[in-house]
This record gives C-alpha cells, structure tokens and sequence, in this order.
C-alpha cells in the first residue's frame, strides 16, 4: 500500500476526495502548512506527494497573495532536496505564469480543484505509482 | 454594463489625462512631447500644438496624425527606447533631435515620453542634424520644393546643449508623473486581481467538497434513487464551477502567458462535456447526438490545453441545451449535433442546435462575443445567464489560436444555430518559451 502524503491546509473540508484511496487501503498523511510539509517531504517512506499550492507557511505569518504561493516554495524544496517522488498538485490557480512555474519544477500533473473527482484522483494516483487495480 | 470592471494585465491610462499632462508641457516649453503606449500600441499628442513649418509642410496636415512621417519616426524612435529600456536620444528622419524616456515597471517598459523636435546648435548634433535632412532631401526630385524645405528647415528654431537638456528637465517631470499614475493603477489592479482570485478560491472550495461527497455517495449508495439524486447534486455543482470559472476569467483578462498545451484527443475532451449534460438534456426533452466526426475519420489529436478547452466546449454545450426546443416524445426533431471535420490547416467542431436563436445583427461585428451581452431572443426570464460564456470560450479559442463562427438561421418555428470552433492541430514553436 502506498504512502500519501496530501499538502492541504482544508483537508478537513475535502476530505471527501481522498476516500477511495483510504478504502482501497493506501495511508494518507495530511499536513497543513509549508512548515510541517518540509519536515515531511525528506520521509522516504513517502511514495506520492498531492500538493496544494494556496497553504499557510506554519509559523501564523501566512497570507495568501497571489505574487508569492507557498505552495511553490515548497516544490523548490522537494528539488533542492532533490527528493524523488512524484508530485501531483491539487490547485485552484489559474494563473498561467504560477502554472507554468510549478510545471518547471517537474510535477506529474497539475489538477484543477473545484469539481475534480475522487475517482479520478485514485486513477491519476494509480496512474503514477503503476498500481494496477 | 459589467458588474465589476474588467482586470486587464496591461497598464492603460485614459487618453484625455495624458493629453492635460502633455497640453501643460507644451504650453510651457512650446515644444509638442507625445506619450506612446506599448499596451495600445498608439501614441499620444497633446490636443493644441504649434507644429513647425517644417513639419506641417512634409506631413501636409497635423503631423500627429497617424501616417504621417513625423508619427512614423515617433514610433520608431519608441520602439527602440523600449528595446534598449534607456533612455534615447535619437534624431528623426528630418533632423530634428527628440528625447526618448521610457516608463519601466516591474521590468517591463509601459509608456514612452518623447519630446524635442528641435535643432541643437553645438558642432557635432548639429553637423548630424544637417546632415540627416541632407538624407531627407535627396529623395525630394521636385527642385521647387527642395528649396522651400530647406529654407523652412532653417526657420526651426535652433537651440544651445543646454536649453535643450532643460527642455529635458521638464520631460522628465512629465514622466514622473505618468509613472507615478501608472504605479498607482498598477497596485491597484494588483489588489483586485489578488481579491478575485480570492474569491473564487472561497467559491471553489466549497464546490470542491461537495462533488466529492456527491460522487462518493454516486458510487457507494445502492438504491437507485439515492443515485439519481448525487448524480444531479454532481452535475449542478459541476455546473455551478463553469460559472465560478467563467466569473474569474471575465474578471481577469487572460494574460499574455500562453496555456500550457499537451496533445490530446479532441473527442476526449468533448466526451465529459457531453456527458456532464446528458441528463439534463433528458430533462428538457433534448437529445444529445454523441460527438461524431464527418466522415469515417476518428477524432484527432491536437495541441490544447485540455482545461480550458473542455471549459470552452461545456459552455458551448451547455448553451445549445439551454436554447433549444424541446422535443416532443418519441420525437427526436430538436437535438444537438457536435461533429468534427478537418478543414484545410483547423480542425472544426461545429456544435449545433434548433431553437432560440441569435439576430444576424447580433452576429455581425462579433455583438454576443461581447462580454456580459445576451442576446435579444434569449434574455428572457425563463433562460438564465450571465452573458460571460461566449465571450469566454472566444478568448480561450483565441489563445489556442484558433477562432470561432456562428450562424443562426430560422427554419419554421426554430432557428438553427450552428456554433463552429476552428482549432489549429499544433501550436506555433514560440509559444512554448525557453
């Protein structure tokens, strides 16, 4: 079973997307802010990270401006630490020139939250760590 | 009238407020300046000038008019100060001297401030000046007017060095404040940008949450009717974030950013568009024909990106149910038709309906791209809408660069409307960056 770790400071409110995976059995670690994520991402346990990119930094200096996302912060630290594992990110953003940052920094797929599926997570999670159904 | 103003990424004074600004220049210097606006692309002369004879007589009416040659040499005397984003001083193709300064925010040159026309009296600029009208003059054949040129070349006023830098002096008081101008749209445009972007993450989040329960419980629950009613908890949501998606992107106007393309198969895209409606589309008692090519030929794959052209075919979609007639049972006279076909460099998908249609007024000059304009047959109580989808989907085809037509012909009680999306299979090389 897969080790996930989910980025996502409204997990609690959303939670509803990741169940399929939790019923099939895969562990989902849920971290809330920038300052949690960067102690996780070093875990080599991990085997998938689903990245929000609109999070709080965890030291209560967050606000969310649309010059400077956390979230990318956090994927350059996934490649300085040159960690491995693959990176989905889960966003609201639209903003070509952040997309097209955070796709520099080599994610899998960048999903578009709003009316994204939970089967459709599961497939695309699948998908990535070659889990076959 | 839009409900909220337009956010466009590029910075745009209004013409009268730069013309007071330059009109106050002039009036102190005698000497015209004019503004140049990357954004519009047009530059900006004061509204009362003296020009010198000189110039009116090459010009033959005002020289800031546009094709004039004194206009021409403005921008490009412009266009270089933008390259090089320094100032410049240049000489134009008669010989006038002419200051260049560029507005420079965020590393990006936003307007250029240019004023001169003169002469400089000191050895070498004027020896240029001379020289450059010498240039000029060589192409003139008729001797008459050569003469009378040069006589009213002459006639320019000729000044030192140094009243020339503080005719430079004021320029750069003008600069400063259309640059403190520009500074200020700019934050401000930043601020809005930033609230709508918030907005519609409070919008989405909550959307977000409840189709993964409603599809969950789509998936988990056994009675059909339970099922029934988290599929149309589904779709209403999934409809509800087309019009959050469609508010933030008629609140932003799109970037210059290009989308991020992949290849993909168009019927892959069309396919949960039409499958989002299908249901509702039963519910009116119109049927949804499958996404079928023209020929025996199956759907190709192109350059897209895949989000936003599946945003622009939902709408699309989404429009030809909500405008056509219903059909009666077991009668299958109004439906909608989606068929591909390759024509010449585009793919075409061309969506069709019979129903409310739209005026042949309403479709010359591009009227119900217009964003937040509905058109007359269909602004009615009984179809709601926001004016914002076709404006929408005709700047998300633009960005992919393709381009959209419609036609909508009465036929009996209905009209037909056939909405037709060219796509381009591949996407030109420079859009995709270093």
């Amino acid at each position: 079973m897969a080790n996930i770790l989910w980025v996502e400071d409204e997990a609690d409110m959303i939670n509803a997307l990741v169940r399929p995976l939790k019923k099939a059995g895969h562990n989902i670690i849920v971290v809330k802010d920038k300052k949690d994520a960067l102690d996780k991402i070093v875990d080599p346990q991990i085997d998938l990270i689903i990245l929000d990119i609109i999070i709080p930094e965890g030291d209560d200096t967050l606000r969310i401006e649309i010059e400077e996302y956390v979230g990318i912060s956090v994927l350059k630290q996934i490649r300085k630490n040159n960690v491995n594992v693959p990176v989905l990110v889960l966003t609201v953003v639209n903003d070509e020139e952040a997309l097209n940052e955070i796709e520099s920094y080599g994610v899998t797929e960048i999903l578009p939250k709003g009316t994204y599926l939970p089967s459709d997570l599961k497939r695309k999670v699948y998908e990535t760590l070659r889990i076959k159904e | 009238m839009p409900l909220l103003p337009l956010i466009n990424e590029a910075l745009v004074l209004p013409d009268s407020l730069i013309q007071i600004l330059l009109d106050i220049y002039t009036a102190k210097t005698n000497s015209p300046a004019a503004f140049y606006q990357p954004s519009t692309e047009k530059l900006i002369w004061p509204t009362d000038v003296t020009y010198s004879n000189l110039c009116l007589k090459i010009a033959g009416k005002p020289p800031s008019e546009p094709n004039t040659q004194c206009n021409e040499d403005h921008l490009k005397i412009c266009a270089k100060c933008i390259a090089i984003q320094k100032p410049t001083k240049q000489l134009c193709s008669v010989g006038l001297w002419n200051n260049a300064l560029p507005i420079i925010i965020e590393g990006k040159v936003v307007g250029v401030v240019i004023g001169g026309h003169t002469r400089i009296k000191d050895g070498k600029m004027n020896k240029a000046s001379i020289n450059r009208f010498q240039e000029f003059l060589d192409n003139i054949e008729i001797k008459g007017r050569k003469e009378l040129l040069n006589k009213l070349f002459n006639e320019v006023p000729i000044v030192s060095q140094k009243d020339f830098d503080s005719q430079l002096i004021n320029l750069r008081k003008i600069h400063e404040y259309l640059y403190e101008l520009l500074i200020k749209q700019n934050n401000e445009s930043k601020k809005i940008r930033s609230s709508v972007q918030k907005l519609a993450h409070e919008f989405l989040l909550p959307i977000q949450a409840i189709v993964a329960v409603a599809e969950n419980l789509f998936n988990e629950l056994g009675e059909k009717e339970f099922k029934d009613m988290a599929e149309d908890i589904l779709q209403q949501m999934q409809k509800l974030s087309i019009i959050a998606e469609n508010m933030r992107g008629s609140l932003i106007e799109a970037k210059e950013q290009p989308f991020r393309f992949s290849k993909s198969n168009i019927y892959k895209c069309l396919l949960p568009s039409v499958n989002l409606f299908q249901k509702e589309a039963k519910k009116r008692g119109i049927t949804i024909h499958n996404p079928r090519t023209h020929k025996t030929e199956s759907f190709p794959v192109i350059e897209m990106s895949e989000i936003e052209l599946g945003r622009a075919f939902r709408n699309l979609i989404h429009n030809a149910i909500k405008y056509s007639f219903s059909s009666t049972i077991d009668e299958d006279r109004y439906y909608v038709d989606i068929i591909g076909e390759s024509i010449g460099e585009y793919y075409c998908v061309s969506i069709s309906n019979y129903g409310i249609g739209i005026l042949p007024e309403e479709l010359i000059n591009d009227k119900i791209f217009e964003y937040s304009y509905r058109g007359k047959l269909s602004a009615d109580r009984h179809r709601t809408g926001s004016g914002m989808g076709l404006s929408e989907v005709k700047k998300i085809i633009e960005r992919h660069h393709g381009y959209i037509e419609i036609t909508s012909e009465q036929k009996m009680k209905a009209y037909k409307t056939d909405v037709k999306v060219f796509l381009p299979y591949e996407q030109p090389r420079k859009n995709y960056g270093g």
